[in-house]
């Protein structure tokens, strides 16, 4: 990543925006990489001397200086091919002999020193320094990058480089939100998860210091979730950083010239992946969903390890946690977010070794003890044994249980229209409570409000939501709302979804 | 309540009243508790136990103390430092010149308080130095976070940036927390590294403390006042060698002042256009105002080709050639502007460099042979500038450098340790009708002012 100092930014207010490296920089970045491929095989020291003076192609300063950072950290410097350590101290040490004898010439010292190890006088001088850092000569990487990577390289270590800087960031994520969550919890940051749109998710993640004051010590362990983003569908970041003594937003947003990393792993252990491959051998009945949609708990979302669906009944569903980390932290926070969680069917597969007692274990939920691998039977003798408890039903959210001219009270301008005429049949929408009331949600905000009766109806049965969809869009018109309402209305016509809900059954 | 240790911080968990009034607590939504940086430990539980509230301090694991040692023999200022700093809590800053023992009283300090000790020292070289010190004092085996070791003991030395990277496991394993060259902290970078720790005992070490107001501010909150000092001047002739400090006045060849010329009439025509604009601009506001235009690059490069020609220049060369000549028995120490510098002096006398780059190995190497007068002319650039236990030199030459007085003030040090009727002798060289003449006068009134 980026040092601060050759990190380029347009400032704007409080806002910070990266200088990328685009298309128009491939010219003067073709010259740079002929230079160094000039320069392989130059001491160091030659290199850092060419490289501070003007460029032979015209070259944004900033932009060359990133790119030229860059690229050094492609090369490698090559070892000398003897001990020059030892060739130093043998001529040093000859030298002072030489000094006290009152007889110190500098050419009959360096060959005294180079026969001390056996090498003649002219590779005494030339190899005496040539292990220093300024001596080692420029390997350039093989083969060379071409522009277009080096641009890339430069503009990924550029964007490192400023959350490097970061003391917290929020991340708007859509899909695959597990790999960074789990990326954060590696690094040992403190992330907050809450739900963005039916389908996003909203990471806050810093560090415990961080609530104090602006620090960069969480900054290497911020930078090492960016190149897991470009692997999710969509994502937009805005980190807080300190940059040349100013408190900055970066927003890192889609489109940005971010390369992506290696791809996340599938699993977060071994011992998850091999469950998941005996699972699959073992059984035809039912499927394990890796990465199922993150519950809520406790105000924050909870993403499980996976959930287990019947094949032929969809609506037979548990969630199935492992429990084989056995920090006494970790595992204080784990089961803490599970007795959070809503009462969903759930299964815990918890190893021996951890002594968690029942006490602190969620009530509802099935426990299946493992020893170093979990059985995919005893997995599946708990699920059968509970199969009635993880029965699913479907519910819908029809005109009865809607505030039907909720809509059309907004003038035909209003952004509701627009979300309305947006949807169709099968997206996910979700419940959002506003105080006393139930509102219903897509991606970019409200497009349903429920009736009093259907607040009342749906309040108590929202912890047992495990999924929400529009089935049917009706149309309503003015002409059909009751006539001592009809002068609170703003439009013509408007949209009433209807909307199919997977429930828990009790 | 339950306090707990939480990576640096401290977490207040249960129920709590007025906890908002308690030393450095905030809450933290994050986690649903209050929270405090780990440094308020022993206020918030003497402010809890006055409170009589009813808590559990889970905060420090349960861990083997020192081994117990004898207080080491001191010189008197080094005794009544110890001492100011026992008076005033356990809290503070000892301000001594280099080599005028501040590792011994942090030896007292250790003995005479019998807590767990973390050592916190700018660099890996200083760690070695400090592991064998404290060895030697009786206080051994001696832990190490630093240089590839991870090893964690009643006594322990890490380097700041280990000391950054692990504070948030080790930070409440220590009770006392010494800190040499204390004035690298005090500016927000790298401060959490004493902010992460609950020791309550905190002993800071430096030669030369910051003037600016606010790291002394700094520095007060995170370790405590300065509780002594002395100066060169108290201490020269009986606890410090005496010394002379010879100017010696070089000039530039023909050739060497004409590229020299020619460099600063590119360079200055831009700084003084840019100061005229901002008089209260600093260096830095310059350079980066510069990098911005085709011009001022070009201002940049010519002033960094003008610091070549002056750093080790001709007439440098002859009158290095004449010193280590002249002073042939003595214990000689070269300081360079830069590593470039040292290399040329070590390549041209065939002298042994000591500088980062040099592998700890062949430094150990070094300046074993420097002590038992096997080589007696060292080469550096800023290695030997700090902290290092450099065994009695005689004769320091600065050819160039120091960036700023209190690094020409630390130079000068080097070569203080007393012995017998030792005098030494400061050679600098400062080349005529540069730079280097305002700036040898700034350091001479450092080096007056102690």
């Amino acid at each position: 990543m980026l040092p601060a100092d050759r990190i380029q930014v347009r400032m704007a207010g409080s806002e910070a925006a990266p200088v990328w490296l685009g298309a128009e920089d491939q010219a003067w970045l073709r010259a740079l990489i002929d230079d160094f491929a000039r320069l392989d095989g130059r001491p160091y020291r030659e290199v850092v001397t060419f490289l501070q003076e003007p460029p032979r192609a015209p070259a944004p300063a900033g932009k060359r200086r990133m790119a030229i950072w860059t690229f050094q950290s492609l090369c490698a410097r090559a070892q000398p091919p003897l001990d020059a350590s030892s060739l130093r101290d043998a001529v040093a040490v000859e030298a002072q002999s030489a000094r006290d004898a009152g007889r110190f010439d500098r050419a009959d010292v360096i060959a005294a020193g180079a026969r001390r190890l056996g090498l003649p006088a002219a590779a005494a001088e030339e190899y005496m320094f040539a292990d220093l850092p300024g001596e080692r000569r420029l390997q350039v990487p093989e083969p060379l990058p071409d522009p277009h990577s080096l641009a890339a390289r430069t503009n990924l270590a550029l964007a490192q480089g400023l959350l490097r800087l970061a003391s917290e960031v929020t991340i708007n994520i859509h899909g695959a939100a597990r790999a960074v969550v789990r990326q954060v919890r590696l690094r040992r940051l403190l992330c907050t998860v809450r739900r963005a749109g039916p389908e996003g998710v909203r990471l806050d993640v810093s560090g415990p210091f961080s609530l104090f004051r602006h620090t960069t010590m969480y900054g290497r362990a911020l930078a090492s979730i960016l190149p897991l983003l470009p692997w999710c569908e969509r994502f937009d970041l805005v980190a807080r950083c300190v940059l040349r003594g100013r408190a900055v937003s970066v927003h890192l947003r889609p489109g940005d010239p971010i390369a992506a990393g290696e791809q996340p792993r599938a699993y977060d252990s071994r011992l998850e992946e091999r469950f998941a491959r005996d699972f699959a051998r073992a059984n035809l009945d039912w499927d394990l969903v890796r990465e199922p949609e993150p519950v809520e708990a406790g105000g924050v979302l909870v993403f499980p390890d996976f959930a287990v669906v019947h094949r032929r009944d969809t609506l037979k569903r548990f969630l199935l946690e492992i429990v084989g980390f056995w920090t006494p932290d970790y595992l204080r926070e784990k089961l803490g977010r599970l007795r959070a969680m809503p009462r969903m069917p759930l299964v815990l597969c918890i190893d021996r070794g951890l002594n968690c007692s029942a006490g602190e274990l969620p009530p509802h939920a099935r426990v299946v003890w493992f020893q170093k691998r979990i059985e995919p039977g005893a997995v599946l003798a708990a699920i059968e044994s509970a199969a009635p408890e993880c029965a699913t039903c479907v519910e819908r959210v029809g005109l009865a249980d809607l505030f039907i001219d909720w809509a059309g009270r907004r003038p035909a301008s209003d952004p509701v229209h627009r979300r309305l005429a947006a949807l169709k049949a099968g997206d996910a929408v979700r419940f959002r409570k506003e105080g006393r009331w139930l509102a219903i949600e897509a991606k970019d905000g409200p497009i349903a409000m429920l009736s009093r009766p259907g607040c009342a109806r749906w309040a108590a049965k929202l912890d047992r939501v495990v999924s929400a969809r529009l089935v049917e869009m009706v149309e309503r018109q003015a002409a059909e709302s009751a006539l001592e309402w009809r002068a609170e209305l703003r439009c013509d016509r408007w949209i009433v979804p209807i909307v199919d809900v997977i429930l828990y059954c009790r | 309540m339950r306090i707990v240790f939480d990576r640096g911080t401290l977490l207040l968990r249960g129920d709590l009243a007025e906890a908002e009034s308690l030393p450095g607590v905030l809450w933290d939504p994050r986690v649903q508790a209050w929270r405090a940086p780990a440094c308020h430990h022993a206020e918030l539980t003497r402010e809890l136990a006055r409170r009589h509230a009813d808590f559990h301090d889970e905060v420090r694991p349960r861990l083997a103390g020192a081994p117990p040692v004898a207080c080491p023999e001191l010189r008197p200022y080094q005794a009544a430092a110890v001492a100011a700093w026992e008076r005033a809590g356990r809290r503070g800053i000892i301000a001594l010149p280099t080599g005028a023992g501040k590792t011994r009283a942090a030896v007292a300090a250790i003995a005479r308080t019998g807590l767990r000790t973390l050592c916190l020292v700018p660099t890996r070289v200083l760690m070695a130095q400090w592991v064998k010190t404290l060895g030697e004092a009786g206080l051994g085996p001696v832990g190490e976070y630093g240089d590839g070791r991870r090893i964690e003991r009643p006594i322990t030395v890490a380097t700041f940036a280990s000391a950054l990277l692990r504070m948030e496991t080790l930070g409440n394993r220590f009770d006392l927390l010494v800190i040499d060259e204390v004035h690298h902290f005090g500016a927000g970078a790298g401060d959490e590294a004493l902010e992460m720790c609950t020791a309550a005992a905190r002993l800071g070490l430096s030669a030369t403390l910051p003037e600016d107001e606010m790291r002394r501010a700094g520095l007060d909150a995170l370790v405590g006042p300065e509780v002594y000092r002395a100066s060169v001047e108290e201490l020269a002739g009986r606890y410090l060698a005496a010394f002379q400090l010879i100017t010696i006045s070089v000039g530039l060849t023909p050739s060497e002042r004409h590229d020299y010329d020619a460099e600063m009439s590119v360079f200055r025509p831009i700084c003084r256009a840019f100061f005229e604009a901002a008089p209260r601009a600093s260096w830095s506001d310059f350079v980066s105002a510069a990098g911005r235009s085709d011009a001022g690059r070009r201002a940049l490069s010519a002033w960094r080709r003008s610091r070549v020609i002056v750093r080790y220049s001709s007439e440098k060369r002859a009158a290095v050639g004449d010193l280590l000549v002249r002073h042939r028995d003595a214990r000689i120490l070269v300081f360079a502007a830069d590593n470039e510098t040292a290399y040329s002096v070590a390549r041209e006398h065939l002298v042994q460099p000591i500088t980062c780059d040099i592998g700890p190995k062949e430094r150990a190497r070094a300046l074993q042979r420097f002590s038992t007068g096997e080589l007696r002319i060292l080469v550096s650039a800023r290695v030997l500038n700090e902290g290092l236990d450099v065994p009695a030199a005689d004769i320091a030459v600065v050819v160039g450098g120091s960036q700023g007085s209190r690094e020409y003030v630390q130079r000068v040090g080097r070569v203080l340790r007393p012995s017998e009727g030792k005098k030494a002798v400061v050679y600098d060289l400062v080349t005529r009708g540069t730079f280097e003449v305002p700036r040898a006068d700034k350091h001479r009134r450092a080096l007056a002012a102690g």
